[in-house]
Order: structure tokens, then C-alpha cells, then sequence
């Protein structure tokens, strides 16, 4: 991976590396530089947060014991 | 030739309980336990709680009409968000109660080309997350039209990759990649506006003039 011709390239590298769309040597690169560089690092715990902060606090309603049981008798019957 | 009639009707009771042990399993094995996620992929697509736990119905009894053509072992979540996509699509999207204000179809087959996803990534301050309760996400999330909040869905909240939402949602995987960005774009201006809304202050502005004054070098320019 050459180094990041501005910061739309590098962000679009961490994005890609957080939908896990990188390939392994371009994963292991990008790391790297992340480690190595301030400016990488900032901007990828800022992408890290954001996509945890999405994951973490989206909501996700409970599934009803009798939603599972309508349906394995449902699927008993069809 | 009764003996033989005797030995047909055997064997078809046999292999018949054979199958339905077989779908039996698969059903308690691979598909019961993605109800959660899907119950959530319904939830944010139907807007209600209703609408879901009827989605999510219908998505098994059509996963059992078709369990023929489902690979044991396979990709089952894929396999059922897809059903669930397509049922949506036929039926729930139709009596949607939130009416849509906008077609965005036409938006999106315009903007959606691969290379459009390079340019322009929004920003996000850290701080601005934490004037947030969390709510927002949902609601945020729930205001982005169906296309973008279906990938964001897939991709962000279910951990799909671009290839199988690219097969779930049956677009290219350019086209998956560029409604994720703008999808996220989008989501971070909502929530950027809830937290100002909220009484979160961007002071980035001022930032830039105290870095622009001491000189700073790149690696502080490239906050702005």
C-alpha cells in the first residue's frame, strides 16, 4: 500500500478496514502506519468509535417467548 | 402386488420422517437461533414492533418452504435476511405506516457509482458522542431512506461483508460500498445535528484559529 495520497484515501482505507474489506497485507500495512503515525491513529479510533457507537446503541427490541413458540407451531402445522 | 403397494407406502413414511427430522434440526439448529437479528433488521425496517414480530413470521414459514433449497451448513443468517428483504419488499413496504415523502430510487441509482464513494468524508468531533443517550441512533438510523438504512443495517449493526449484503440486497459490490458511504455520511450529519439540537457546540472553528496562529504542523491540520 503506498502511502495515502490525502485523507479521503486513508479514510477510505479504514473504512474498508472496518467493514474487513482489506486484504491481509494491505490490513497488516495499514496497522502499521496507524501505529506509527498520530495523525493515522486520531482518524482511525475516531471511524472505530463511530461504528461501535452505531453497534452498541442501535436498538434491538427482545424477541417474546411466544413469538419463538407461535412460530414452532406454525412451523409444526405447515 | 399388495406387498409391494405395502413396501411403497413404507418406504415414503420412512424418508418423509427422515426429511422432516432433517428440516426439523436445521430449523431448531441454523435458523431459530438468527431470530434476534432479524427480529432487529425488521424492527428498523417496519418502524413497529407488530410489524416486525409479523415479519420475522413470515420469514420462517417461507425459510421452511423453501428449506429444500437450503444447504445444510451454509450461510444461513444470509440465507434468511434475504428472505426477510424480499418480504418485505412484497408486502410490508406496501402498507408502510411512515409515508414516504421523497422517491429515492431515482437519487440512488444516480449517485450510485463506485467511484462517487471517495470524496468528502464527514467527520465526526469524539466529544459528540458523548452528549448522546443513544436513542439517537435508532432514530437516526430510521430516518435514512430504505436503501441506505438497509446497508448500514447489514454492514455496521449484523457484521455482513460487502459480499453478501451485495447478495441479500442483490446490487453490485461497488454499489453496496458506495450507498455504505453515503449511508454513513448521512447518519453522521443526523447525528450531528441531534447533538448541537442538544446543545453540543462544534468548536472546531476556533480550534483552527489557535493552530493557524501557533504554526502547528500536519498532523494538527488534519483534525480540521
Amino acid at each position: 500500500m503506498e502511502r495515502f495520497k490525502n485523507s479521503g484515501d486513508l479514510r477510505h482505507s479504514i473504512s474498508l478496514y472496518f467493514d474487513n474489506a482489506l486484504n491481509t497485507k494491505d490490513e497488516k500495512d495499514l496497522i502499521e502506519r496507524v501505529n506509527a503515525d498520530p495523525t493515522y491513529s486520531r482518524i482511525f479510533n475516531k471511524e472505530k468509535n463511530f461504528r461501535n457507537f452505531i453497534k452498541n446503541n442501535v436498538k434491538r427490541p427482545t424477541v417474546s417467548p411466544d413469538l419463538i413458540q407461535t412460530i414452532r407451531s406454525r412451523v409444526k402445522i405447515d | 402386488m399388495y406387498v409391494w403397494n405395502y413396501y411403497i407406502t413404507f418406504i415414503c413414511i420412512y424418508t418423509l420422517g427422515d426429511i422432516s427430522q432433517k428440516h426439523e434440526r436445521i430449523f431448531e439448529d441454523e435458523l431459530l437461533p438468527h431470530i434476534d437479528a432479524l427480529k432487529t433488521f425488521a424492527f428498523h425496517l417496519s418502524y413497529n414492533e407488530d410489524d416486525a414480530n409479523d415479519l420475522v413470521q413470515e420469514t420462517y414459514m417461507k425459510a421452511l418452504r423453501f428449506i429444500d433449497k437450503y444447504i445444510e451448513g451454509t450461510n444461513a443468517k444470509a440465507w434468511l435476511f434475504k428472505i426477510l428483504k424480499n418480504a418485505y419488499i412484497n408486502e410490508y413496504r406496501k402498507k408502510s405506516k411512515r409515508p414516504k415523502k421523497v422517491d429515492f430510487e431515482d437519487i440512488v441509482s444516480y449517485h450510485d457509482s463506485d467511484d462517487a464513494g471517495r470524496q468528502g468524508y464527514l467527520d465526526l468531533r469524539e466529544e459528540l458522542f458523548d452528549s448522546m443517550m443513544g436513542d439517537e441512533v435508532t432514530t437516526a438510523i430510521n430516518a435514512l431512506p430504505i436503501d441506505f438504512r438497509t446497508v448500514i443495517l447489514l454492514c455496521d449493526v449484523e457484521g455482513f461483508t460487502y459480499e453478501e449484503i451485495s447478495k441479500i440486497i442483490d446490487v453490485p459490490i461497488g454499489t453496496v460500498r458506495s450507498r455504505l458511504f453515503r449511508a454513513r455520511n448521512m447518519l453522521k450529519e443526523k447525528l450531528k445535528k441531534y447533538a448541537e439540537k442538544m446543545g453540543y457546540k462544534d468548536k472546531r472553528g476556533d480550534k483552527k484559529e489557535k493552530i493557524s496562529e501557533k504554526k502547528s504542523d500536519d498532523t494538527k491540520s488534519e483534525e480540521e
